[in-house]
């Protein structure tokens, strides 16, 4: 009897859905070998069929729907629920609005970074050696603080040495060596790491011509070309 | 299925008027069984295979522990087998 009543038990629950995922599982594997079970399941789900028929829905019990939705409300389920509908509905609109903001927000700074031109940090000396040939291109990065030379119409001259110099308020005017300008076309150099960046962009620039391995004084001694730093065109 | 002798069943896909007729009286019946279960119990065996609540989610909603349900749905579902007779 008690197995009996077992097995079935458990093949109506099996049918309505009641079961938890493990006890589905393992109810899904006896049925195969355990005939009783299966019959059992069949013959439930013969007599719960009418209840899962779409084509012709059975009338639910009378005042069904309103006993659930009383007892909702006595649970404040209802309450809840409507609550909770309410709060969707805030953060919706909230979401939208912050996206709105965003989208705003997003306009307003693409105009500003175009009407507003950004802070350059690469500027260009140009040291002319006539009217119309630069004879050397100086291009400093002032956020690293770095700068490379080319030599462009300027041309060697035997025993003889090209030196950069800076000359700053902060010194006074008074040029400081940035070293020799090697045969290589193109040397990057960070000698400048010492100087303030605005100091640098406001500085003088030489190009001067010295002995073989440069001013023996530690000042300019020959012929001299100046440049101050332009934003490098982009 | 004394109503519907077997002789008389169509072979077709298609309900047949007289299978329309059976799964009415199926579905009557099987009303008038769970019209007979308490009104809790008959909302929970319903709110269980239409709606697929668990049995977990039916103690929450009727605030009883988990094998009182269990007792509940076995015992309804006992109750409905008896009365369909099937």
């Amino acid at each position: 009897m008690n197995d009996r009543e077992d097995i079935d038990g458990l093949a109506a629950e099996y049918v309505l859905g009641t079961l938890d995922a493990s006890e589905r599982t393992a109810v899904a594997a006896r049925r195969q070998r355990e005939h009783d079970l299966d019959a059992a399941i069949g013959a439930w789900e013969r007599r719960l069929a009418p209840l899962a028929d779409a084509v012709a829905p059975l009338e639910p019990p009378r005042g069904l729907f309103a006993r659930i939705e009383a007892r909702l409300s006595d649970a404040g389920g209802a309450g809840q629920i409507v609550e909770l509908q309410q709060r969707v509905k805030r953060w919706r609109n909230l979401a939208a609005a912050a996206s709105a903001v965003a989208a705003c927000l997003l306009v307003v700074m693409g105009v500003r970074e175009m009407v507003r031109p950004q802070a350059p940090s690469s500027y260009v000396a140009v040291f002319q050696k006539d009217d119309v040939s630069p004879a050397f291109l100086l291009a400093v990065d002032l956020q690293t603080r770095t700068l490379s030379i080319r030599m462009v119409a300027a041309e060697r001259q035997p025993g003889k040495s090209y030196q950069l110099w800076i000359a700053t308020e902060q010194s006074g005017g008074v040029p400081q060596s940035l070293g020799l300008i090697e045969d290589r076309a193109d040397i990057t150099r960070t000698v400048l790491t010492s100087f303030d960046p605005a100091v640098v962009q406001t500085a003088t620039f030489g190009v001067s011509l010295e002995p073989a391995g440069g001013s023996p004084t530690g000042r300019p001694t020959g012929p001299a070309l100046h440049a101050k730093l332009i934003p490098s065109p982009k | 299925m004394e109503d519907a002798p077997e002789t008389l069943e169509v072979a077709s896909d298609e309900p047949s008027p007289l299978d329309n007729l059976n799964q009415s009286q199926d579905m009557q019946r099987l009303a008038r069984c769970l019209d007979g279960l308490e009104p809790d119990k008959r909302d929970m065996v319903m709110l269980a295979y239409r709606q697929g609540l668990s049995r977990e989610e039916l103690a929450q909603r009727y605030d009883r522990p988990v094998p009182t349900i269990k007792t509940w749905l076995r015992r309804s579902l006992a109750q409905l087998r008896d009365c369909l007779g099937t």
